[in-house]
């Protein structure tokens, strides 16, 4: 308000800051609604958001509930180094990756090709009833999923019949460690194959259907058509989905393998998730739990972070 | 048409089939819970594989224990008053923190759009957030299963991108005649957003409808119980432990296997009849969401 | 203290003439209040000197045992209503709310005190109750099993009470004069009830009749009699008669599980008794043993592989989800079962009553098996659980040190402590004589459950229905002779078979560790636990070779077993040398 006052004596700092006061203050006067808007949602946040995120401390306590994060002992990396030092470290570690990695390497191409084929199809009407019919399995609940896993897997269910017709002699599939990461990323292919395809039958949609006409009119083959339009045009949808996944390989959900693991198959069941609730709820070692969920969330981030870089570098497709 | 080539017309029939037996796997694991709810239940732990067909005389009797067991019918109550409520006060700030995201030229919206997109990428973790739910006394009441969890940053994504998709022109017409935020909010964008408020509203149920573990840790009283714990009680930890179930207190079941069955039939039933009708939601939905946010 | 112990001296005066008053009665009861005399006098004589050593506590009591009630009713005049966690889940199914108990009700208008029952999930029962330390919102009471480690606070009773979340018993004794009148009458109950410190974590369940032998054992191996007949072959005895057994059930009757075993293979030590070994810390001579350490504990697991590869055990057992005593009762009903761990109740044809189809199956009591006489490393078995050869009964009423009814809810507890409480608790009330239960002078007590109306019930109610209907599931004070009183002809021959060991081989229930030693032990042994239950399985599976064994052992000690054994030894040291 008082720029022409004594130009000379403010600093190019100062009129930097005064400018942005009196944004800060229209702002204020224009949008008082949109904070007030605001407000439930930023508590909402911070309260079940934030807050925890501070309770991270308790990964350096000898943490008791009774004494709260600030009255608790302070024990350093010791909850770290006794994980580190834990004979399931590795065995924990080893599991988290390699059920995220099969997972990613056999569930994620299945949607694709779903969509692909699907989009072969010309009967309209078949076409919907199928894709509905995918849907399905999507609606039911991972405990009834994991209820049928159990139906179809003991002793004498279906597909342990169907194992033993093959030649297998070892019985109930449920019970068998080499079987567990087959069960659970064969269950999960089977729950979200119509709903993770949803993604790809749009973009195959909106694919231009002028890039085809050309195509047809140079004589590529269906086949062809695939490849050099359909494939190309969908990728960034692929990379993006691939880094979001990228970002979850440390996290296999806790809810499923807790439902379907028992003491039998711990082997290459039990991932850091898992652990970190029976250590936590089950043994009530909330400290020690709590550094485990820690260092895996920063391994997460890590992982997240470098492949969203190289995906920028290579492809110019990013989360950010 | 365009002529097909043979290798084309070949591929379309073992396409087909493939299509037909994909429907098949989609379909069989219910259908075998579907017959397995009308068997007769001494029949079915006797029985091996897929159930293709009511074992012995079909019969309801199993629905009808299911309907008679008040255990069972409370934690149906339950589900339903959590799935409206949590669904209710999630959409509700989704909405609010989607619209604060699409408002033009505000200035603090980086902090608070970071403020909502970190949480997609970081958490605290299992046992934080059970301290905080601790701290504000919400155990074993309604509430621990209603609040936590109930907004999600996805969820606020995908709003905010619909929001602003809107034509500006709508929101800075009422503005010039004089409407608040508030208005904009209430008389401007939701009416022209009811497709999209159909598909967060979706999320969240199907989210809440299914949710177990929560409840499992949380809830001390049974008389709170949501479905699915009820569910995981019936159907995944049939037997009791050592100590616990001694001499003779233990109530024997010959119907258990049936009514594992039924539990599952009446749980899913409900998702089994809404989901073809609003289906088209979820698919704008998850593209919506597939818009990078 | 001061005022306690002049309480006491004055309550020490008292006995002498309520001892005199109940002379009436049997001489075995007399007697025992005598004895209750003499030790207690003893106590007061010494009080003077080692009235600031808390190790060595006193009780003092008006009356012996509970005989006389000695709580005034109602309990409190305004109503109250307090929560009591309650891990019966399993008895729910048909009855709903534990409130409509006959029992219960009757209990409830003599008190005036409302339960507000708390029933943790079937299965989940050990979370929940570790959970209860996490929630803010504890109740009132705790009915745990601090003999299982899931049921008790992970780093021990001691540490439960200094950490604030339950109250030391030993302070409000003033409250429980039926309780103390327990204590006091019983040398053995008191050692086994404090905790080194002199600390009551609780008030304990009492198994009441229990002789000086301590003869009662509630449940042993039971074998399907209907298929031994069929196949001509008597109870077996030995490891290798069981195996003939076995197969001629697998091969001849086409049995799917010929013996049954829980999720972890292992866990109850009757079956493996006979190695000279157990599933977990047992003492020998006097010294702390760890079985899996022990060469007797793999050649257990070998003979179970072979039992596995050979289909004798259930071929699903890893996955079921009962963890320990009694299988999946629909296995049972289908007659998929041939040998199990199961109750003495359930013996005979009780199963058929319980809605089996086939009406000949009868289950009866096998001994626990031997190796053949002739082998170099045979051992005469050695194994009962424990809660059923000490006058507990591994049951144990905790009260939240939160709880705004401290006193209320001691009081409350008390009432079970006294004869007529804990008569209409186990037999049903007054108002049931005739139906549940009648009388009978035979009895130690006087009563006698309704056979027929228990296992046969007019109403079609099931066994466990009519219990928990009529009366209160696992109250305080149990009668020893009750189940056997009532039995049949069979079920009297299988409590006499199990009966015959003596728990020489297992560690006392009651053996407390201070805090510290707790918390080190807790966080050593959590792992181990899971790390042998997992590897348990493994071998019988075949998913380990037996071979590995020496590398697996060396895992255990890596892991610190050494550190957990030094510590158990002394807390037994310490348990041994307690003096009342």
């Amino acid at each position: 308000m008082t720029t022409n006052a004594s130009p000379a004596s403010l600093t190019e700092k100062q009129r930097e800051k005064a400018m942005k006061r009196r944004l800060i203050k229209r702002d204020w006067r224009m949008n008082k609604a949109v904070y007030l808007m605001a407000v439930p949602v930023i508590v909402y946040f911070i309260i079940f958001n934030y807050i925890p995120m501070g309770g991270i401390l308790m990964a350096f306590e000898d943490y008791s509930i009774k004494k709260g994060i600030f009255g608790s002992t302070w024990v350093h990396f010791d909850n770290f180094i006794r994980f580190f030092n834990s004979v399931y470290f590795w065995r924990l570690i080893r599991n988290t990756l390699l059920i995220s990695f099969y997972g990613l390497i056999f569930s994620f191409p299945f949607p694709i090709i779903f969509a692909l084929c699907l989009n072969e199809i010309r009967n309209v009407k078949f076409k919907k009833l199928t894709q509905t019919i995918s849907y399905m399995p999507y609606f039911i609940s991972i405990v009834v999923v994991v209820s049928i896993i159990y139906d179809f897997c003991s002793s004498d269910g279906a597909l342990t019949k169907l194992a033993a017709a093959f030649g297998d002699t070892g019985g109930a599939l449920i019970a068998r460690p080499e079987w567990f990461r087959t069960l659970y990323i064969g269950s999960n292919i089977w729950q979200h194959l119509g709903y993770n395809s949803i993604i790809f039958i749009s973009a195959l949609a909106a694919i231009d259907q002028e890039l085809y006409e050309a195509a047809v009119i140079d004589g590529a083959s269906r086949w062809k058509q695939t490849i050099y339009i359909t494939l190309p045009e969908l990728s960034s949808t692929i990379v993006v989905l691939l880094i979001l996944r990228l970002g979850q390989i440390m996290n296999v959900g806790y809810e499923k393998t807790i439902l379907m693991y028992s003491p039998a198959t711990y082997d290459t069941a039990d991932v850091i998730a898992s652990y970190v609730y029976r250590v936590g709820i089950i043994d009530a070692d909330y400290g020690y739990s709590t550094a485990i969920n820690f260092f895996n969330s920063i391994v997460n981030f890590i992982v997240l972070f470098v492949a969203n870089t190289i995906s920028r570098k290579l492809s110019e497709t990013s989360l950010w | 048409m365009l002529k097909r080539t043979k290798g084309e017309k070949i591929f379309a029939v073992f396409n087909y089939i493939g299509m037909v037996l994909l429907s098949l796997i989609f379909l069989i694991p219910v259908w075998h819970v579907l017959m397995g709810s009308l068997s007769d239940p001494l029949k079915i732990s006797a029985h091996t594989g897929i159930i293709l067909y009511p074992l012995g005389e079909a019969t309801l009797g199993g629905y009808k224990l299911v309907m008679q067991n008040n255990f069972i019918l409370r934690s149906y109550a339950n589900t339903i008053l959590v799935v409206v409520a949590s669904t209710g006060i999630g959409t509700f700030l989704t909405i609010l923190a989607s619209y604060v995201m699409s408002v033009k030229g505000l200035y603090w919206k980086k902090p608070f759009n970071f403020l909502i997109t970190f949480t997609m990428i970081f958490n605290g973790g299992l046992i934080p957030t059970y301290v905080v739910v601790r701290n504000l006394h919400m155990m074993d009441t309604y509430w621990s299963l209603i609040i936590p969890g109930c907004c999600i940053a996805y969820n606020i994504i995908i709003m905010r991108t619909s929001f602003s998709q809107i034509p500006d022109a709508l929101s800075e017409a009422a503005t010039i005649d004089g409407a608040g935020h508030f208005r904009i909010l209430f008389q401007i964008i939701l009416p022209v957003s009811k497709s999209i408020i159909a598909v967060i509203v979706l999320f969240y149920a199907i989210q809440n409808w299914n949710a177990w573990f929560n409840a499992s840790i949380y809830l001390q009283n049974r008389d709170l119980y949501p479905l699915q714990l009820t569910l995981r009680e019936i159907v995944l930890k049939s037997s009791e432990n050592a100590i616990i179930a001694d001499a003779d207190g233990e109530t024997v079941d010959i119907f258990r296997p049936l009514i594992k069955y039924c539990s599952i039939m009446v749980s899913i039933i409900p998702m089994m009849i809404i989901y073809p009708f609003v289906q088209k939601y979820f698919v704008s939905g998850v593209m919506i969401g597939s818009v990078k946010g | 203290m001061k005022v306690k112990k002049s309480l006491a001296l004055i309550l020490t005066c008292a006995l002498a003439a309520t001892a005199l008053a109940s002379c009436g009665g049997s001489s075995n009861n007399s007697s025992s209040s005598s004895k209750a005399e003499e030790s207690s006098s003893a106590s007061s004589s010494e009080a003077s000197e080692s009235s600031s050593e808390s190790s060595t506590p006193e009780v003092t009591a008006e009356t012996v045992d509970g005989e006389e009630n000695l709580q005034t009713y109602p309990l409190t005049d305004s109503p109250v209503t307090l929560r009591y966690w309650y891990p019966n889940a399993g008895s729910m199914a048909e009855l709903g709310d534990f409130n409509d108990s006959y029992f219960f009700k009757w209990y409830e208008e003599k008190t005036g005190v409302h339960i507000d029952f708390v029933v943790p999930a079937a299965g989940s029962e050990a979370e929940s109750f570790q959970l209860l330390f996490a929630s803010d919102n504890m109740p009132d009471m705790i009915y745990g099993y601090p003999a299982q480690s899931a049921y008790s606070y992970r780093s021990g009773q001691d540490k439960a009470i200094d950490d604030g979340y339950f109250i030391d018993v030993a302070e409000y004794l003033d409250y429980a004069p039926n309780y103390s009148s327990w204590l006091a009458n019983h040398d053995d109950l008191r050692q086994a009830s404090y905790s080194d410190t002199g600390k009551l974590y609780g008030m304990w369940g009492i198994w009441s009749g229990m002789d000086s032998e301590h003869t009662y054992a509630d449940y042993g191996l039971s074998i399907r009699k209907d298929y031994l007949d069929k196949v001509g072959l008597d109870v077996p005895t030995t490891y290798s008669e069981w195996e003939t057994v076995l197969t001629a059930f697998k091969d001849q009757l086409g049995i799917k599980a010929p013996l049954y075993t829980s999720k972890y293979g292992i866990d109850t030590g009757e079956m493996m008794a006979g190695y000279g070994t157990a599933p977990y810390f047992y003492q020998k001579d006097g010294k702390v043993q760890y079985g899996p350490l022990d060469d007797s504990y793999k050649d257990y697991l070998t003979l179970l592989n072979d039992w596995y590869q050979k289909g004798l055990l259930d071929p699903d057992f890893a996955t079921r989800s009962s963890s320990g005593v009694t299988a999946d009762n629909d296995m049972i009903l289908n007659d998929q079962v041939g040998a199990l761990m199961d109750y003495g109740t359930r013996l005979d044809n009780t199963y058929v009553s319980r809605g089996a189809s086939n009406p000949d199956l009868v289950y009866v009591g096998a001994p626990q098996p031997t190796k053949d006489k002739d082998d170099p490393s045979y051992v005469e078995p050695a194994w009962r659980d424990n809660t059923y050869s000490s006058m507990l009964h591994g049951g144990c009423n905790c009260i939240s040190a939160e709880s705004d009814n401290i006193e209320l809810a001691i009081r409350w507890l008390d009432g079970f402590y006294a004869k007529d409480v804990a008569l209409n608790a186990n037999y049903g009330t007054e108002e049931y004589e005739g139906t549940v239960w009648h009388e009978d002078a035979s009895t130690s007590t006087g009563r006698m459950i309704d056979y027929d109306y228990r296992y046969a019930n007019p109403d079609g109610l099931s066994s466990g229905m009519v219990l928990v209907q009529y009366s209160a599931k696992n109250p305080p004070i149990r009668y020893e002779g009750m189940q056997v009183e009532c039995a049949t002809e069979i079920k009297q021959e299988g409590y006499s078979i199990w009966k015959q060991y003596e728990p020489t081989n297992t560690l006392p229930t009651r053996m407390t560790m201070t805090s510290e030693e707790g918390t080190e032990s807790a966080s050593i042994y959590t792992d181990i636990e899971t790390y042998v239950q997992e590897c348990n399985v493994k071998f019988i599976m075949g998913q380990m070779s037996l071979d590995d064994y020496d590398s697996y052992r060396d895992t255990i000690k890596s892991m610190g077993i050494d550190r957990v054994i030094e510590l158990k030894q002394a807390a037994l040291d310490r348990y041994n040398s307690r003096t009342f």
